[in-house]
Order: C-alpha cells, then structure tokens, then sequence
C-alpha cells in the first residue's frame, strides 16, 4: 500500500515539476528568446508518441535507447522523464534519477532535436534544467550531476552554471 | 453498500492522495529559483550559439 501511495507520490511530483516550468515561461515570457511563444511550449512525460517522433529525427540522430525509458520508470520510482515539444515538434528528452543517491539527481540522457533550425535549438537544457531543478527540491536533492556530459557541451554546462567538483563530478548546488 | 459505491470509494481516495501529492511538489519546489532564472537568462543570450544539437549527456555505446 505504501508503494502504491509513493507511486502516486512521485508520480504528482513530476507533473507539478512539469507544470511549474510552463507556468514560468508563460508567466514571464521575456525569459525566452524573441520569436518563441511560450504556449507552444509542451513539457511532458515520454510517452510512446514521444518516442515514435524521436525516430523521425533524421539521419543525423545519434539516439540513445529512449524506447527502454518505459521500462527503467517501472524499476525507477524517483526518476524523472520528459519530453520537451514545440507545438507538434519534438525538440528534446531528458531522463534524470536520484537512484544510489539522497542528495543528487543525475542527468543520465539528454538530447535535443539534431537539427539546427528546430524552434527550441539553444533551449532545449536550459528548459529541461527547469523542471529538474524543482524536481530536485521536491525529492530533498541538493545537486544535480550531468552523468557523462557529451564533450562538446561541457562549455556550455559550465556556462549555465555547473562546475567541476573536487571529484571530477560536474555539478550544480540546488537552491543556489 | 452497492457494488458501485464499493468501487467509488478507492477512486476517491486516490483523487484526494493525488491532490494532496500536488499542493506537497508545490510547497517542496518553493519559488522560482535563481538556477532556474540563470538557466534561462543565459539560454536566451547564448544559446543559439553554444548549446550543440543531438547528444548533449549520456554514455556512448
């Protein structure tokens, strides 16, 4: 009963991680670049519609297994899913686990849309960033790791934030 | 009790756990923070050039 009742528990929390990143994009729209309107913007769970437009993603995509993501949900109860869309299209997904850890939720996968004229192309981290970092204050996480960066956006980690720590970790301090 | 009402009941319960869960993320999440303004306000300035299309953290198979 109590699994059941965490469940749920979890379950309502990355909704209203979900939910609380379109709030602020649409309650301050001027936080987002000129020409994106922010009802556009759709922060889901990944869903099997998510999956099947990840695949249409070209040629160039280099895509992780998010088809497995069903199946770690089952197994992960704190982990965090989301698929970020731009009206009809599909610009990111990202999953996150606090798994082996009280204090840190990491970012296991992260990709956007390989393609460099999707209208979230530059916002993709920053818009999935948003809703980990209420996630995290919500589970009681007080970092966020990015687990394997991909060599060529370390740059772009360290300007929105993170840093390397003493252990060679890259991290971000939440509530900071 | 009828057969319907029996099933109401848990229905209910889940509603109301549901709800309770919601208003406990919200409460949890606090404000907006400065992370998330950062987030944002750097994105907006920078990243159409900085932040790389595809992959950006995973391991490689």
């Amino acid at each position: 009963m109590k699994s059941h009742k965490n469940d749920i528990r979890y379950q309502a929390y990355r909704s209203q991680a979900r939910q609380l990143a379109a709030e602020l994009i649409c309650g301050q729209p001027d936080l987002l670049r000129d020409g994106i309107d922010p009802l556009q913007i759709r922060f889901e769970p990944i869903t099997d519609e998510a999956i099947e437009a990840c695949y249409l993603w070209g040629e160039e995509a280099e895509l992780y297994p998010w088809e497995n993501v069903p199946s770690w949900k089952a197994t992960d109860r704190k982990g965090f899913d989301l698929s970020v869309w731009y009206g009809p299209e599909l610009c990111g997904l990202c999953y996150a686990t606090p798994r082996q850890s009280s204090i840190c939720i990491k970012i296991i996968l992260l990709e956007g849309k390989p393609d460099r004229s999707h209208p979230l192309k530059g916002e993709v981290a920053s818009l999935a960033l948003l809703t980990i970092d209420s996630y995290a204050r919500m589970i009681k996480c007080t970092e966020i790791e990015v687990q394997d960066p991909e060599p060529l956006a370390i740059p772009w980690y360290q300007e929105l934030g993170f840093d390397y720590s003493a252990d060679g970790r890259l991290v971000i301090q939440v509530n900071a | 009790m009828t057969a319907a009402k029996r099933q109401t009941k848990p229905l209910i319960a889940t509603f109301d756990a549901v709800a309770q869960f919601e208003a406990e993320a919200r409460r949890l999440a606090g404000r907006v923070s400065e992370n998330q303004l950062r987030f944002l306000k750097v994105a907006k300035a920078k990243g159409k050039d900085m932040e790389p299309v595809g992959r950006m953290a995973g391991a490689r198979a």
